[in-house]
């Protein structure tokens, strides 16, 4: 019997269109993203290259996860509808009552299904295989095909989870016989993907995190999280420990679930039901007629359009009492308001620290998930709405009354448009609900209805008019839903065919963003495109008014048949009238992109790029001459969001040259340019802004060469703001004046990609060896120090703030000028603000400190204050004194960024980076950044500002890993150990993290090319370790010692050799080699308690032993792990049945004890009893300590302070 | 009143012709169309409904051209098809309601006012509040009714409403609709001959497509008179009388015997009467005439 009726499933399904059409979809789906990822469509997008092989194993079971998740979708369909069909059809009245039996019927009807999938699925892995034989295949990207790397993925992951969700799904949708319970599933699968992730990611065990995953995925990361290039390139996946575990739990649960529904299943017709069976009541009618009189009452027809009109209206009712009281929506309504709970409770942390729950951020977070549910529900509903009265049997009642095609489309649209207005409304609840939750009352109702019921609103619309026309294709709501979600997903993806301008992609075009300063910024470049797609979808009404279906309608030919006898004049007229209003403002669109401004591809900028470097190359070993002196008059104008300036350089050839020649690069906002002599245009390169002149007088060496240049922006046009002046909160620099010489940093750096140029390889930077590249720091290639001078004005509302000190404040004709000064020389680094602001101002050892903020960002500015005062006491000290008389913080609204910058003894700051962050200062989870990151940037007054690297590898890390260094000291001043941990780890994690993804290759610290996860993260480790072995002071006076040397230095200026010299030589010989594994090399530890146990030996006395494990290895730049010095000599144990190895050992690792936490505030914290430095030259070691108190936990190098593979078996409880 | 169907046909894309050239003309009344299951009057019926458009043809209800002004139609149509259901969860009332305004009744106490009436009119005010999906057979078909009245429609089109209903329900149906055909075009669509017999005073009887008789119940009739014979015979006798004489119908009596009714113009056999023509013969008639 099973096999009779298995093979007559899967014949069933080999005759349906609809599993070729699945196969077919999935195939190309796969294809076209593995063959986007080989740079197949290279020839109109910029080159796709990477350091990871597409064809590695981990990466196939990537794609394939990720894409097998889509086939969730079918799930429902194909596994859950296998045994509910046999209802639907009425199969089941008596094919019941044949002699089969329930194993032999469910089984078989699982199974069959349970194939189909994995057929559908397998042309995923077909479709990533062929992707590799197409033309224009990027070879470098491919590594030698392993066919077990294909296999894998759907052994381990993709049909267990079919197995475990289609048994959920098969269980669930025989039982209410109703197959949108499964897709309510499947969305549900979805969200928990996300919940789980986030929930993951702030989970400590991550063991446990590993196995509750039911897909299986976190448990392969568990393993493949940190993997390296060379980890990920050449490893097989992983099928041991947490990764078969979970999977044994999972098939455990499926089973069971199985072995649960076969119990429960019987063949009968009652259906299930959550709901209670009422009271039966017995049911009897009137057997006995009687003749009646029929004289219907006189009443009104009104067939007048307006009538009509209401009657939209109130039908629009029915439909959306209808939705409102479907379990479909009240399912995902309850889903989607727990999720947006959920998530805006992790959301926006930096170091665990949240922001406050302002109205913008709270828009933000549930705006993304009530987006995504609400995306889902218009897909939905659209289809369930159109298809009600034929799924009710109802339609054929419906159609033959006097109602207008128009009148019932319309009715849908109005329905629908209520539902979204409710979703929005809800959201808007959950929105001050949660606020209230967190304490905070200032609720902006005005902003919610504005961003809901207006901006958002518009994007709904365009989705609702989208998902009537495309349902009202479908005869299958399901389908219809589906098709919807494939043209959504699919659209992102066609910029990786060379499709990048959005007036070409449906409802693609600009977001809007909201600050508190600036508001909505010009949120009218959104609502055009909005406007523009809106047209559009008035084309796709008319046209699916003219496709409605109406009565029994066969086959196309009669729909268009019918279609071309509605399509009237009025008809017609109207179609013209929105066609040519979208096509029009199409055109201005593209008229404003493509003709008044460039509009430059991705392919076309890696070409401009490209030429850049051949033509002008050659002017990089030309003498120049350098700035000295910069004045600037700077005019800002906020309503009209318009600037002018005037910048006079003073330029000295340094050289011992004559200069004949000027290479200049400058936007097309330059207006005028004078040079005195006088000079003449060689070149003029509009294309990637280049001029070469040839100057009337040739400067000979120390002469002195003033160029004076005049700049406007291009005038704001209708669509956008061109100009970068904001109306409240502009921040400039002077990266939009002219600059002198060529500069390297614009070439492509991937060699890959330079080869396919013939361009010669090259590093992301020069070598500290490179003389040449020693005269220049990293921050400007045209001057050293310079004087700076400026004015600027702005509205008389507004307060503009430049580097140095103000000399004089006026106002005339209605508008505030300050003229700033430096005292001293500055890097050729300057930025211009303006924006209403307060001002907070305090005084330290003669230093001004002030907080420009706006208003209503009060929160922090004790705090921040609190933070300069004890930087500039702690740099002052330890380093030098400070060079200024005064600090300024600036904010600036979110609009530019979330980050900080440091200029001269001036920091704008993002209001979204502090000023708004929601400090605890007990809880050790939460790092009080806003602190951290005041002490970080004024750190860089000595750290840049003070000392500057030259442009070649290691700058960085002189300035971004010692202002890290720097204000963790400060931080650790105020808050102690405790949040020292938390720190330490996220750097370690984020280097960790940061290395899997490097894109050409991973240097040391001191080699570092502007590697944010090397100098930042791995910098702070490294710095913060190096202190801590050394002893703070000694390494702060090192740090005084090398500032000394170095400061305010001329060309050649320091490098990082330099600095790990100088600190060699101050390092003891028993700690050089922290040098060679934390600067000079790649160094990992793994460390671990491998086991401890303690005795009580009288009340003050404890004795505890522990045995640890040390192994450290170092890697290549590509990550590939070497257990074996130069000289070839490395450790070996046995620890266990594995083997493990080591580089050779003498070092020191820090043991720590601790006892029982100890209370702070209402959270616990480290109670350390005991903490050292061992010597160690094993990879197992033991060590029996003494403690005083009853130990809880143990650890070697607890705090993280060491690079160590995996921070979690660090610490273990003591048992 | 009259409705003029003029030389209508439609092919399904199965290659069935469900219409093949039918002209009728139907006047003021109750008029049935008659005709085995399959023999196109659903698909008439849905047609001249302007639920479905023909290949060919034209309909013309009064004034109104219905293959060109469908909405013209739909003002005046009253609609019941052969099967239909409602959204489920609801109740009469609100369901017809909703139908009210469907039909344009803009006025809400007018729309309440109707629907009071033809809930009372087809005894269901008691259950108004009940909802229709969990409605007997008969019942649902009252609610049909109902909602058809809502407009007031002067040309109102019932598909096999008796189909199913017990016979108490099945009077009282035929009650309404002999009501409201007093003053109304009504066309009925049935296989039961009985249903017609009753009701109706004009009929069509149909089959394949095409229109095989027309006429006034009266004259279907007695066009026949003179030429039914019937006779009792052994069911072992069946084959021959087949063969020789034109059998338009045979029912069995309680014995095993049967009853055979003779389509000639002479008495065939002694053992013949003469008997009274029925409408049923009528119909056998038609159809046998029609695969001849």
């Amino acid at each position: 019997m099973f096999s009779t009726i298995y093979f007559f499933e899967l014949k069933r399904w080999f005759k349906n269109p609809a599993f070729y059409i699945y196969v077919a979809l999935f195939f190309s789906l796969s294809l076209f993203i593995v063959a986007s990822s080989l740079g197949v469509f290279d020839g109109v997008t910029a080159s796709t290259s990477g350091m990871t092989t597409i064809n590695s194993a981990i990466n196939i079971a990537g794609i394939l996860n990720s894409l097998s998740m889509f086939i969730y979708f079918l799930l429902p369909t194909i596994i859950g509808a296998s045994v509910y069909r046999d209802f639907q059809y009425n199969v089941h009245s008596y094919l019941y009552s044949y002699p089969i039996t329930k194993l032999s019927y469910l089984s078989a009807k699982f199974l069959s299904a349970l194939t189909i999938i994995t057929l559908v699925s397998l042309s995923l892995g077909l479709g990533f295989y062929v992707a590799q034989y197409l033309p224009n295949v990027n070879q470098n990207l491919l590594g030698p095909n392993n066919i077990m790397a294909y296999l894998q993925p759907f052994i381990y992951f993709i049909i267990p989870n079919y197995i475990l969700f289609g048994a959920i799904i098969f269980a669930l949708v025989t039982f209410t016989r109703n197959v949108y319970s499964g897709v309510i599933f499947v969305l549900f699968l979805f969200v928990l993907q996300t919940f789980l992730n986030m929930l993951t990611s702030n989970m400590d065990n991550r063991d446990l995190a590993a196995l509750v995953d039911p897909f299986g995925f976190e448990a392969l990361s568990h393993y493949t999280k940190y993997w390296t290039i060379d980890e990920q390139n050449n490893s097989n996946l992983p099928f041991t420990g947490v990764i078969l575990n979970n999977r044994l739990i999972w098939m455990g649960v499926a089973v069971v679930i199985l072995a649960l529904f076969y119990k429960s299943f019987s063949f009968n017709y009652q259906t299930f039901s959550f709901r209670k069976k009422g009271e039966g009541k017995r049911l009897t009618k009137n057997n006995f007629g009687s003749i009646i009189n029929v004289s219907l009452p006189k009443v009104n027809f009104d067939y007048s359009f307006l009538s009509r009109l209401k009657t939209a209206w109130s039908l629009s009712n029915y439909d959306f009492k209808y939705i409102v009281k479907n379990w479909t929506f009240i399912i995902i309504m309850i889903v989607t308001v727990l999720m947006a709970l959920v998530v805006a409770s992790f959301s926006g942390q930096i170091y665990g620290t949240e922001i406050y729950p302002m109205t913008w951020n709270v828009l933000d977070t549930l705006g993304n998930i009530y987006g995504f549910f609400l995306q889902i529900l218009i897909f939905l509903f659209a289809g369930m709405l159109i298809q009600r009265a034929r799924m009710a049997n109802m339609s054929n009642l419906v159609d033959a009354t006097a109602i207008p095609n128009w009148t019932l489309l319309f009715s849908k649209f109005i329905a629908l448009v209520k539902m979204t207005l409710l979703v929005l409304l809800i959201s808007m609840l959950t929105g001050i609900i949660y606020q209230a939750y967190q304490g905070y009352y200032h609720f902006e109702i005005m902003h919610y209805i504005t961003e809901l019921f207006g901006l958002k609103m518009l994007n709904y619309l365009v989705l609702i008019f989208f998902a009537i026309f495309v349902q009202s294709f479908f005869k299958n709501y399901f389908v219809g839903f589906f098709a919807c979600l494939v043209v959504f997903l699919i659209i992102p993806f066609l910029s990786r065919i060379g499709i990048e301008q959005s007036i070409y992609k449906f409802n693609q075009g600009p977001g809007f963003s909201y600050s508190d300063m600036n508001g909505y910024g010009d949120v009218r470049h959104y609502l055009y495109y909005k406007l523009y797609w809106l047209l559009f979808c008035v084309v796709l009404y008319i046209i699916t008014l003219l496709f409605w279906k109406r009565g029994v309608v066969q086959g196309f030919k009669e729909k268009f048949a019918n279609a071309k006898a509605r399509f009237t004049p009025a008809i017609a007229t109207a179609i013209i009238v929105f066609l040519v209003a979208f096509v029009g403002l199409g055109y201005a669109i593209y008229y404003q992109k493509n003709v008044k401004e460039t509009f430059v591809s991705q392919n076309e900028t890696e070409k401009i790029t490209v030429d850049y470097e051949k033509k002008y190359k050659k002017y990089s070993k030309l003498p120049m001459p350098r700035i000295v002196d910069v004045k600037v008059d700077m005019n800002i104008y906020p309503k009209e969001r318009n600037y002018d300036a005037t910048v006079h350089y003073q330029t000295v050839n340094k050289t011992g040259k004559t200069i004949d020649t000027l290479f200049l690069s400058y936007s097309d906002e330059l207006q005028t340019l004078d040079i005195s002599g006088g000079f003449k245009e060689v070149i003029r390169d509009t294309v990637t802004d280049i001029r070469v002149l040839a100057l009337n007088t040739t400067l000979q060496p120390l002469d002195t060469l003033r160029i004076t240049s005049t700049y406007q922006n291009k005038p704001n046009n209708f669509l956008y703001d061109v100009s970068p002046i904001l109306e409240n909160g502009t921040f400039i620099n002077n990266m939009m004046f002219l600059s002198i010489g060529y500069n390297d940093g614009g070439e492509l750096v991937d060699n890959k990609i330079r080869q396919k140029y013939n361009l010669p390889d090259r590093d992301r930077m020069p070598d500290p060896t490179d003389s040449l590249a020693l005269q220049n720091t990293y921050i400007s290639q045209d001057a050293d120090w310079i004087n700076f001078e400026t004015t600027v004005s702005t509205s008389d509302d507004q307060i503009a703030i430049a580097p140095g000190y103000l000399q004089k404040e006026w106002e005339k004709d209605g508008r505030r000028y300050f003229h700033y000064k430096m005292d001293k020389e500055i890097l050729n680094f300057y930025s211009f603000m303006s924006a209403r602001y307060e001002v907070l101002k305090d005084k330290e050892n003669g230093v001004n400190l002030e907080i420009y903020y706006h208003k209503g960002h009060e929160f922090n500015l004790e705090r921040m204050m609190k933070s300069m005062k004890a930087s500039l006491a702690y740099y002052g000290s330890s380093f030098s004194p400070y060079q200024f008389d005064q600090m300024r913080i600036i904010e600036f609204p979110l609009t530019h960024g979330t980050f900080a910058q440091a200029f001269a003894n001036t920091v704008p700051f993002s209001e979204g980076i502090g000023f708004i962050a929601n400090v605890d200062d007990e809880d050790p989870n939460k790092l009080d950044y806003p602190y951290s990151v005041i002490s970080h940037e004024f750190a860089h007054q000595w750290w840049a500002h003070q000392v500057i690297g030259a442009a070649v590898k290691g700058a960085t890390m002189l300035s971004e890993s010692l202002s890290e260094y720097s204000s963790l000291k400060v931080l650790e001043k105020t808050y102690g150990q405790d949040q020292m941990r938390k720190f330490l780890k996220e750097a370690l994690d984020s280097y960790l993290m940061g290395r899997t993804s490097e894109i050409l290759k991973e240097n040391p610290l001191m080699y570092n090319e502007n590697q944010q996860y090397i100098h930042y993260n791995k910098g702070s480790l490294v710095m913060y370790a190096m202190s801590d072995f050394m002893g703070e002071t000694v390494f702060n006076n090192f740090l005084k010692e090398y500032v000394q040397r170095t400061a305010f230095q001329y060309p050649p200026y320091t490098t990082s050799i330099e600095f790990v010299d100088l600190l060699k030589s101050r390092t003891p010989d028993s700690l050089q080699y922290l040098i060679k594994d934390m600067y000079e090399t790649i160094t990992l530890y793994d460390n671990a308690v491998e086991s401890v146990t303690y005795k009580k030996i009288n009340d003050k006395k404890y004795q505890v032993d522990i045995t640890y494990k040390v192994s450290k290895y170092r890697t290549d730049d590509m990550g590939k792990r070497s257990y074996e010095d130069k000289k070839g000599e490395g450790l070996t144990q046995k620890i266990g049945k594995s083997e493990v190895k080591s580089l050779p050992l003498n070092d020191y690792v820090e043991i720590g004890i601790f006892g029982k936490q100890k209370d702070k505030g209402k959270f616990k914290v480290d109670n350390q009893i005991y903490l050292a430095k061992q010597k160690i030259n094993k990879i197992e070691n033991k060590i029996t300590l003494f403690v005083t108190e009853e130990p809880v936990e143990v650890g070697v190098d607890p705090y993280n302070k060491l690079i160590d593979t995996d921070s979690n078996d660090n610490r273990k409880t003591v048992l | 009143m009259s409705l003029k169907i003029t030389n209508l046909t439609k092919t399904y894309s199965n290659g069935v012709k469900a219409l093949d050239s039918i002209n009728l003309e139907i006047g003021n009344g109750m008029f049935g169309l008659l005709g085995p299951n399959g023999a196109g009057k659903s698909s008439l019926m849905r047609t001249i409904a302007t639920i479905q458009s023909p290949d060919s043809g034209s309909i013309v209800f009064n004034d109104i051209d219905v293959l060109n002004d469908n909405q013209g139609l739909r003002k005046v149509l009253g609609y019941l098809p052969q099967e239909f259901g409602v959204y489920p969860n609801m109740s009469a009332e609100d369901l017809l309601l909703y139908f009210a305004e469907l039909k344009a009744i803009s006025n809400a106490s007018d729309r309440k006012k109707i629907v009071n009436e033809v809930l009372e009119i087809t005894n269901l005010s008691e259950v108004r509040n009940k909802s229709v999906s969990g409605y007997s057979g008969g019942m649902k078909q009252r609610f049909g009714i109902a909602q058809l009245l809502l407009n007031n429609p002067q040309l109102i089109i019932v598909d096999e409403p008796t189909a199913g209903l017990d016979p108490a329900e099945r009077h009282r149906f035929l009650n309404v609709l002999r009501e409201i055909g007093t003053n109304h075009t009504v066309i009925f669509s049935t296989h039961i001959v009985d249903d017609v017999r009753e009701l109706c005073n004009e009929i069509a009887i149909m089959n394949g497509g095409k229109v095989l008789h027309r006429g006034s119940t009266r004259n279907s009739q007695e066009h026949l008179e003179g030429r039914i014979w019937t006779r009792i015979i052994e069911r072992a006798e069946f084959d021959s009388y087949q063969s020789k004489y034109n059998i338009i119908s045979s029912n069995y009596n309680q014995d095993n015997t049967l009853n055979i009714r003779v389509l000639s113009d002479e008495q065939p056999e002694l053992s013949f009467v003469s008997a009274r023509p029925i409408l049923e013969d009528t119909y056998f008639v038609a159809l046998k005439n029609d695969r001849a």
